[in-house]
């Protein structure tokens, strides 16, 4: 019981990438910005992707890593803003096709991109309480996005992908601290998805949301946890990170609040230290929604430096909004168990797009949850994209009445 | 102006200036936008957060949805300074 946490961790961030120089440049934006936006490059999806092959793709690597252990999964909880049906749940689709026992519950929840947080909160609430010791959860955030042009400079920042998170009693990734977390939610318009062909956003509402839930989650999580301290209790942090740019002024306003005499050297030196390995991963990918946090935290455990035990502070946030900081603590398991899945290598192989193929693609993107009635997706119109190296790939392969059918390619 | 809408636009202008390289504090117009003066999403979110610990208001997040330039964010920071 006293190890209750992340037993395993996978991230899924699409198979095609575009360089974030190419796109502005390409869009006619201006290339200077990146220094503000902070990122290198975007995941894009395929034709044949969409939240559920996101899901599967992420979490079927840990199933098979698990083997029988699998039959212990007694909850799968999907974690989405990408819904495609008001009734049957994404999980029920993950469920099968990952072929989970029949003694399983499976739902989904939707809070932007803090759901997954959420979830496992509710989750850890579950193992904790003792009531099926051995019980294992799995929770999915999995999402596709549905910008264009119209997203102007936070086009480049968008990602997709899937990140997969199994809870257990043998917390090999991550031992989450018992009761240590701070909240702040209220009700606010900063962003939304009112139909399944677009995203509304107000920029400055949503950084200025953000950046107030930063602060006021930590204040409650020192409320509640005794002689926390912002400098001095994390050796790293983790961060849902929209854009690399906005965690740097996270962490400058709240180094300013926290930080007596705290100067910009200091800010930027602790910058560095702390949450320069969290976004390795997110600059390579862009905003996994609310899989985004667990981005930044396998990109931490797989750059931080050295291999000793290291708390680590998360923070969560979801427009609309509702936020989390929690902790917990990394070891040496933890590099060890994620690199077989390789998230490194599997971002690296990704297919570089030129930006003609990146536009053409992205009315594909979307398409990926209107729900169509029926629909045939031809997947040799999507050959040319595929990395000469992949593992088998699930795939959307058509929709009759409603129900999607999908196949490994 | 009254002396809280000079304390509030005053404080807002020099945040502008120590942000921006290059501007001066008489370069910034009440009837201005801070993207006006090159301020990015995030330079704006900083300029806003600085004036409200210098003049040290609390202000509720919804309360600047109606804020749209700098005549309306002076607007606000003096209700609240007047509520102080």
């Amino acid at each position: 019981m006293n190890k209750i946490g992340i037993e395993k961790l996978n991230i899924y961030a699409g198979i095609a990438s575009i360089g974030v120089a190419e796109l502005l440049a390409g869009r006619g934006l201006e290339v200077e910005r990146i220094d503000n936006i902070q990122q290198d490059r975007r995941s894009v999806g395929l034709g044949f992707e969409d939240p559920v092959t996101n899901a599967v793709n992420a979490a079927k690597p840990i199933i098979d890593a698990i083997g029988d252990a699998a039959e212990q999964i007694e909850m799968v909880i999907i974690s989405s803003e990408s819904g495609i049906d008001y009734s049957k749940s994404l999980a029920s689709y993950v469920h099968k096709h990952l072929n989970l026992s029949t003694k399983c519950r499976f739902l989904e929840v939707k809070q932007a991109c803090y759901a997954a947080t959420g979830a496992l909160q509710m989750a850890l609430g579950y193992l904790y309480s003792g009531m099926s010791p051995g019980a294992k959860i799995l929770i999915i955030a999995t999402d596709i996005t549905l910008v264009d042009e119209r997203a102007e400079y936070a086009e480049p920042s968008t990602g997709f992908g899937a990140a997969a998170i199994l809870l257990g009693e043998n917390a090999e990734i991550l031992q989450i601290d018992k009761g240590a977390f701070g909240i702040h939610s209220y009700e606010i318009m900063d962003s939304a998805r009112p139909t399944s062909a677009a995203d509304i956003v107000d920029v400055d509402k949503s950084l200025f949301a953000f950046l107030d839930c930063y602060s006021n989650s930590f204040s409650h999580y020192q409320n509640r946890v005794e002689g926390a301290d912002f400098l001095n209790s994390f050796g790293g942090l983790a961060m849902h990170t929209p854009f690399a740019g906005l965690v740097k002024a996270a962490h400058r306003k709240i180094m300013r609040e926290q930080v007596d005499q705290c100067g910009a050297e200091l800010i930027e030196a602790d910058f560095e230290r702390r949450l320069g390995p969290s976004l390795y991963y997110p600059k390579q990918v862009g905003n996994l929604c609310s899989g985004s946090l667990y981005l930044a935290l396998a990109s931490m455990i797989d750059h931080r430096k050295g291999e000793e035990a290291m708390r680590v502070g998360l923070f969560s946030y979801g427009s609309g909004c509702s936020s989390e900081f929690y902790s917990g603590i990394v070891n040496g398991t933890s590099r060890a168990s994620l690199k077989e899945f390789d998230i490194a290598g599997r971002l690296e192989k990704r297919t570089s797009l030129d930006f003609s193929q990146y536009d053409a693609l992205l009315k594909d993107n979307l398409q990926a949850i209107i729900p169509f009635e029926n629909r045939e997706i031809c997947l040799q119109d999507y050959e040319t994209y595929m990395p000469p190296e992949r593992p088998p790939l699930f795939a959307l392969r058509k929709i009759s009445d409603y129900y999607r059918h999908y196949e490994w390619i | 102006m009254s002396p809280f809408e000079q304390q509030a636009f005053q404080t807002i202008a020099c945040n502008v200036v120590d942000l921006i390289p290059g501007l001066k504090p008489e370069q910034i117009s009440i009837d201005g936008k801070l993207s006006d003066y090159g301020c990015n999403s995030i330079d704006r979110s900083d300029i806003v957060w600085k004036t409200l610990d210098d003049l040290s208001l609390d202000i509720p997040i919804v309360e600047f949805a109606q804020v749209s330039d700098i005549r309306s964010l002076t607007e606000l920071m003096v209700r609240h300074l007047k509520e102080k």
